[in-house]
C-alpha cells in the first residue's frame, strides 16, 4: 500500500472542501455546526470539480493537475466576486437551540481576532466564540482560520455566517456516541485500505471506469460507447469514477487502497451530517450520541459484512443525511443553496441520484410556496427564487450529462421496458429475502420508514423525499426487463437501503426521542407534500 | 427512560453486529490465502486474483496498450466468466478486454486452460503464461 497515494486521496478530500468554503457565505447557515459546515463544504467542491471536469471534456482538454490547479483559482474568484453580492431573500435561519440573534452584534472576544480578522482569502470553519453555556468551547477554540487559495475575494466575504455559538463540532464536545462513532469509522478504514472488503461493483464497473479516465485524461466516451461495455453502465453519471482519477492524478499513479480511503471519508461525512440532522432536529443529548453512534456502528457493519468499500452508494447515502438539516429548518435561501450542492451530488455521484435530486429540488420549492401561502402573503414571489437557487446548479450536472450520455447513445435498452404488475411476486420475494440478510442484522426494514414520517411535522419534508425515492426503487423493479426479478432485486436491494437507512434512523429518532419543547417556536419546517405526484 | 433503555439496546446491538462483522472479515482475511471462491466472489488479495495478476503482468509486456483482448474462460458458465472478464479488464485498464463473441480483437488470453476445438479456429499460439495462455488472431477476426 502507497502511503502517498492514500495521502493524495485525503489531500483531495481536504482541497474539495477548501474549494468549497470559498461558498461559505452562501452555504453555511448560522444554525449549522462546523462538522457539517465542512460536509456541505466537501460535496460543493466535488460538484465543483465534476462541473470543471465536463467542462474540461466538452472542450477537448486533458485532465491534469496545472489545469485543475488553474481551474480551482478560478472557482474561488468567481466565489469571491458571486458571494460578494447578497442574494436578496437569503435571511440566514436562526440556530433552533439559541434564542439569541443568529448573527453576533458584539465584537469577538479578544484573543480571537484571527477568525475575525480580514485576511487574504481567508475563510473561517466553525470559528466562533464558545457557546453560551461554554461547552464545546476546546473544539471550538481550537478550530482555526483557513486559508484559501491566494484570495482576493472582498473584504465582506472573508467569512461564514456565524450564528451564536452553536457552532463548533455541533455543540458540545465528543462524548461517548462520538467516540464510538469514530470507533466504527476506524474499523470499516483498516479493512477498507486492505481492499478486502472491496465491493465487486468497484471492480466491474466504478474503478475500473476511474482507471481508464485516469489513464484516457477524460472521461472516454468512446471507449464506453463499445457494445462490450454494456456490463460496465456506460450510461451512468461519472463523479464517483471521476474522483477516482483525480485521486489518481494526485498521486500519480492508479492505487486501489487510496480509491478504498475516499469511501472511508465518505463514511466519515454522512456520520457528520446525521449528527448535525440530530443536533439541528432538537434530539436531547443522549439521543444524539445514541443516534451518531447508532448510525455509524450499522453503517460500519454492513459495510465490512456486504463488502461496500467502493462504492457508489456511500454517496447516496451522505447526501440525503446531508439533506437533512436544511428540509428540518424553514425554507430559506443558504437552505435553498444546501439542497442544490446535495442534489447536484447526488445527481453527478449515480443514476438514482438524478430522481433524487428533483425530488429534493421539488419539496424545496415546495416549502417556499407553502410557507408563503400558510403565511398569507397571498404570494409565491419565493418560488420562483427557489426554483433558480435550488434547482440551477443540478440542472447544471444533469443537462450535460443526459445531452453527452445521448450523444454517445450510451443508455441501455436494459434499463427501461413496460410497468409488469405480474412480477409482483417475484420482486417482493426479493426484498423479503434480502431483509432478512445477516450483513444488515435487522435494521434494513428501516428503508421502510418515511412513509411513517410523513406525519410528524418535523420531518415531513424529509420524508417526501426519501419516500418518493423509495417509490423510485420498486418502479424500477417494476420497468427493468431482467430475466430474474428475484436475482435482481437480491443483487441491490440491500445496497440500495443502505442509501436509505441512515438518514433515516436519524429521522426516525428526531420523531420519537426528540422533546417538542426543545425547539423554538415557530420554528418547526412547514409541511412538505405528500407523494401524490412525481416531480419533474 | 424507557426510550433510552431501548435505544441504548439497540446501541448495543449494532455494535455487537459491527464486532461480530469485524471478526468474520478479519478470520477470513486471515484464511485468505485458501479463498479459493467462484469469480463473483474473487477480493483484492485472494489466490485466484493473483494468479489473474500474475498472467496479465506477462501479457502486457506481450500486448501494447490500446490492444483490444478476448478474455476467454473455458469451462466456465456464462456468468462466471463474465466477473472474470471484468476483473482482467480491471487489471488491464490500458487494453480492451472483453469476452468471446462481444467484439473482434487480435488477442485471446484463454484463462487456465488452453483454447480446443472450434476456439483454435483463426488464431495461433503465442506463448503460454503462468496460469493462462496467449494467442494472437491470424487476422483480426472475431474467435
Amino acid at each position: 500500500m502507497s502511503l502517498w497515494a492514500v495521502a493524495a486521496a485525503a489531500a483531495l478530500f481536504v482541497l474539495l472542501g477548501l474549494l468549497g468554503s470559498r461558498f461559505a457565505s452562501a452555504l453555511a447557515s448560522p444554525a449549522d455546526g462546523a462538522l457539517y459546515r465542512g460536509v456541505i463544504y466537501t460535496m460543493a467542491g466535488a460538484v465543483a470539480l465534476h462541473l470543471v471536469l465536463t467542462l474540461l471534456d466538452f472542450a477537448g482538454v486533458r485532465w491534469s493537475l496545472p489545469v485543475l490547479a488553474v481551474a480551482a483559482v478560478l472557482i474561488a474568484g468567481v466565489a469571491g466576486i458571486a458571494t460578494s453580492f447578497d442574494a436578496p431573500g437569503s435571511a440566514p435561519a436562526q440556530d433552533p437551540h439559541s434564542p439569541s440573534p443568529s448573527l453576533p452584534s458584539s465584537p469577538p472576544p479578544a484573543g480571537r481576532e484571527g477568525s475575525r480578522k480580514p485576511n487574504k482569502g481567508g475563510i473561517v470553519l466553525g470559528c466562533s466564540p464558545s457557546s453560551p453555556g461554554g461547552r464545546g468551547g476546546g473544539w471550538e477554540k481550537r478550530a482555526g482560520v483557513m486559508r484559501v487559495l491566494g484570495g482576493g475575494a472582498p473584504r465582506h466575504v472573508k467569512f461564514a455566517p456565524r450564528g451564536s455559538g452553536g457552532e463548533g463540532l455541533g455543540r458540545g464536545e465528543l462524548a461517548w456516541g462520538d467516540a464510538l462513532a469514530l470507533f466504527a469509522l476506524a474499523v470499516f478504514t483498516a479493512f477498507a485500505l486492505s481492499g478486502w472488503i472491496a465491493m465487486p461493483d468497484y471492480v466491474y464497473h466504478w474503478g475500473f471506469k476511474g482507471y481508464r479516465f485516469y489513464l484516457a485524461g477524460g472521461v472516454d466516451y468512446t471507449f464506453l460507447a463499445h457494445g462490450w461495455n454494456w456490463a460496465i453502465h456506460p450510461d451512468y453519471p461519472n463523479l464517483v469514477p471521476e474522483m477516482f482519477a483525480v485521486t489518481a492524478l494526485l498521486a500519480g499513479s492508479f492505487q486501489m487502497p487510496a480509491m478504498m480511503l475516499g469511501t472511508a471519508v465518505l463514511f466519515a461525512l454522512f456520520v457528520a451530517a446525521c449528527r448535525e440532522g440530530l443536533r439541528q432536529g432538537g434530539a436531547p443529548a443522549f439521543v444524539r450520541q445514541a443516534g451518531t453512534a447508532l448510525v455509524a456502528l450499522s453503517s460500519a457493519a454492513f459495510g465490512i459484512g456486504y463488502i461496500m468499500a467502493g462504492a457508489a452508494d456511500w454517496n447516496l447515502a451522505l447526501a440525503l443525511a446531508a439533506a437533512l438539516p436544511p428540509l428540518l429548518r424553514p425554507p430559506d435561501r443558504t437552505g435553498d443553496y444546501q439542497i442544490a450542492v446535495i442534489a447536484a451530488f447526488a445527481a453527478a455521484s449515480k443514476i438514482e441520484g438524478v430522481p433524487l435530486a428533483a425530488f429534493l429540488v421539488a419539496i424545496q420549492v415546495f416549502r417556499h410556496a407553502w410557507s408563503e401561502w400558510t403565511e398569507r402573503r397571498l404570494s409565491l414571489g419565493a418560488a420562483p427564487g427557489a426554483v433558480v437557487a435550488a434547482g440551477l446548479l443540478p440542472a447544471a450536472v444533469v443537462l450535460p450529462w443526459l445531452g453527452r450520455a445521448g450523444h454517445h447513445h450510451l443508455f441501455q435498452a436494459f434499463n427501461s421496458g413496460a410497468f409488469g404488475v405480474a412480477r409482483a411476486g417475484e420482486v417482493f420475494a426479493g426484498v423479503g429475502e434480502a431483509l432478512q440478510l445477516p450483513a444488515w442484522h435487522g435494521f434494513l426494514p428501516v428503508m421502510f420508514l418515511p412513509p411513517l414520517l410523513l406525519v410528524p411535522r418535523r420531518t415531513r419534508a424529509f420524508a417526501a423525499a426519501a419516500t418518493l425515492e423509495l417509490l423510485f426503487y420498486f418502479y424500477v423493479y417494476f420497468t427493468t426487463p431482467v430475466a430474474n426479478y428475484r436475482y435482481f432485486v437480491l443483487s441491490n436491494f440491500p445496497r440500495l437501503g443502505f442509501q436509505l437507512v441512515p438518514a433515516c434512523m436519524v429521522a426516525a429518532l428526531m420523531a420519537w426521542g426528540a422533546a417538542k419543547s426543545e425547539r423554538p417556536a415557530g420554528s418547526f419546517p412547514p409541511a412538505a407534500p405528500t407523494p401524490s405526484k412525481e416531480p419533474a | 427512560m424507557l426510550k433510552r433503555f431501548l435505544l441504548g439496546l439497540l446501541v448495543l446491538w449494532s455494535g455487537v453486529s459491527l464486532l461480530g462483522e469485524a471478526r468474520r472479515a478479519l478470520t477470513s482475511w486471515d484464511a485468505r490465502a485458501e479463498w479459493e471462491a467462484q469469480p463473483d466472489a474473487w477480493r483484492f488479495g485472494s489466490p485466484p486474483v493473483d494468479r489473474l495478476e500474475d498472467c496479465l503482468d506477462d501479457a502486457r509486456r506481450l500486448v501494447p496498450p490500446g490492444a483490444k483482448i478476448v478474455f476467454a474462460a473455458p469451462g466456465e458458465p456464462p456468468d462466471r466468466a463474465l466477473f472474470a472478464t471484468r476483473w482482467a479488464a480491471y487489471l488491464m485498464p490500458a487494453r480492451n478486454v472483453f469476452r468471446p463473441g462481444e467484439g473482434k480483437a487480435r488477442y485471446v488470453l484463454s484463462w487456465r486452460v488452453p483454447l480446443a476445438g472450434p476456439d483454435l479456429t483463426g488464431v495461433r499460439p503465442v506463448r503460454q503464461l503462468p496460469g493462462c495462455f496467449l494467442y494472437e488472431a491470424k487476422s483480426e477476426a472475431k474467435p
